[in-house]
């Protein structure tokens, strides 16, 4: 094996590892940001929060650990498959390297509605209806802001896990699996800022990659890639 | 003519960058022009009655400029492999800008959904009184239209160091690299121009119409034509030869 093929193996352990520790991270972010809501009740979910800011502040700091390591992420996956087409890997890592850049600033947006809508909750110089349009405006950005970034998101993930498929280096059905979903998360994210009134079946449309992703990560985690069927077609 | 792998493989990336340059600048002009279709100077009411109307009309208008701000990112690779070979770190560079282009211009979209969100939620007019929203929608239009000139920098940065790199190619009639570059200059100047002057807004904004002529012709020129690799492959031999005989 050469030192190129053993440092792709090595970035393949990482990717597969970052796939895994990327997922736990954005779940246990939702977890606890998600344990606040009030659902209807702005005033009760801003004085929760208040109460244990920073429990809330660490949740809203994994989702900016989430963009760090998206960047980690992007580059491992660029090393394991740039063998295979190096436009392609580095159009790939593009993609995925904006998305990072977007969804960092989108995880600001959160740290200023929440310094807004507790001073303003404090001070009282809001209303509670004015406070409720705030929360509001607040729901309606951060949607927007994540349908824009998973379309990024899965614009590089479309082609990563298409050079996967195209090189054999891990089962085809997981790379199938893997570009199958990541084909659903760009159009789950048009729908989402298209249509006025999204229908909440459309979440499902996540479940395909987050299914592949779990899956891909323990492979490159535990067996690798495949570099045997690439070097079997060089030969030939 | 036989054509190396990696020659093919430029070819096959400038006619892609061809391609999205009309598709593009095709996806900025119409979502603009969707959206404007909406605006009522100075009446914010009429206006958000307007969206309100026909939303999903105005929604596919805002996701057209997000695509095309994705669609940059194609762009911009397509561009960076068909001129690698003439200076590779420049073409680098090129690519970095775009990228950046891409970002600010994506999350400027996310402005013109909250400007969206203030027109069609009638719990602000309550909340807010009737005036007030339409301060909101102020705000947000300057961000963003202001970000729409400092995101340009980056985007006239990268376009620069592309056309310089076509110019110095070959690649393409020198005319329409150098007529690129030159609107990409121009441009340049506009756009700080407009930071620094805002009242000329509307005279200045004419300053883009040599670089959109340049795009679609050099478009239609990649798609179509592609890039020629004979010149330079012309020029290069006639270097080694001249420094043979050197």
């Amino acid at each position: 094996m050469t030192s190129i093929e053993k440092s792709q193996i090595r970035y393949a352990r990482l990717a597969g590892f970052m796939y895994l520790f990327l997922i736990a991270v954005y779940l246990l972010g939702v977890m606890i940001t998600s344990r606040f809501e009030v659902p209807g009740n702005i005033a009760e979910t801003t004085h929760r929060v208040m109460e244990h800011e920073l429990l809330f502040r660490f949740g809203l700091a994994l989702g900016s650990l989430n963009a760090l390591c998206a960047v980690l992420l992007a580059v491992s996956l660029y090393v394991a498959v740039r063998v295979i087409d190096k436009n392609l890997a580095l159009l790939a890592l593009a993609f995925e390297l904006v998305y990072a850049a977007a969804g960092a600033a989108a995880n600001l947006i959160d740290y200023a509605f929440l310094k807004q809508q507790m001073d303003a909750y404090s001070s009282g110089i809001l209303d509670a209806k004015q406070l409720t349009s705030l929360a509001d405006l607040h729901s309606f950005l951060d949607a927007a802001a994540m349908n824009i970034v998973c379309i990024l998101y899965g614009a590089g993930s479309i082609l990563f896990f298409y050079l996967f498929l195209k090189a054999k280096a891990i089962p085809r059905i997981l790379a199938a699996l893997g570009l199958f979903g990541s084909v659903l998360v760009p159009l789950t994210g048009f729908a989402g800022l298209i249509l006025p009134h999204p229908s909440k079946l459309l979440q499902l449309g996540w479940l395909p990659i987050f299914a592949a992703e779990v899956s891909v990560g323990l492979w490159l985690l535990f067996k690798g890639i495949n570099l045997r069927s690439r070097r079997d077609e060089t030969l030939s | 003519m036989i054509y190396s792998d990696n020659e093919k493989s430029q070819i096959r990336y400038a006619r892609l960058a061809g391609f999205m340059y009309l598709f593009v600048d095709l996806a900025y002009a119409s979502g603009v022009m969707i959206a404007n279709r909406f605006e009522v100077p100075g009446n914010f009411t009429e206006t958000a009655h307007g969206i309100m109307r026909s939303e999903l009309l105005y929604r596919i208008g805002l996701t057209s400029v997000f695509i095309g701000a994705l669609s940059t990112v194609f762009l911009a690779m397509g561009l960076y492999v068909t001129v690698k070979p003439i200076d590779k770190n420049l073409a680098l560079l090129a690519l970095l800008f775009r990228l950046v282009e891409a970002t600010m211009f994506g999350l400027l979209s996310l402005f013109s959904f909250v400007v969206l969100k203030v027109f069609i939620g009638s719990d602000y007019t309550n909340a807010l009184g009737s005036s007030q929203p339409s301060v909101l929608v102020n705000l947000c239009t300057a961000v963003y239209s202001d970000g729409f000139l400092v995101a340009g920098l980056f985007f006239l940065m990268g376009s620069i160091l592309f056309f310089y790199l076509f110019l110095k190619s070959t690649y393409l009639p020198k005319a329409l690299s150098a007529f690129g570059l030159f609107g990409s200059l121009l441009v340049t100047i506009t756009n700080f121009a407009d930071l620094l002057l805002p009242q000329y807004h509307k005279i200045l904004h004419l300053g883009i119409l040599p670089l959109g002529v340049a795009e679609i012709t050099v478009g239609l020129w990649l798609l179509i034509k592609g890039v020629d690799l004979r010149s330079r492959e012309n020029g290069t031999k006639d270097s080694v030869a001249a420094q043979s005989m050197k």
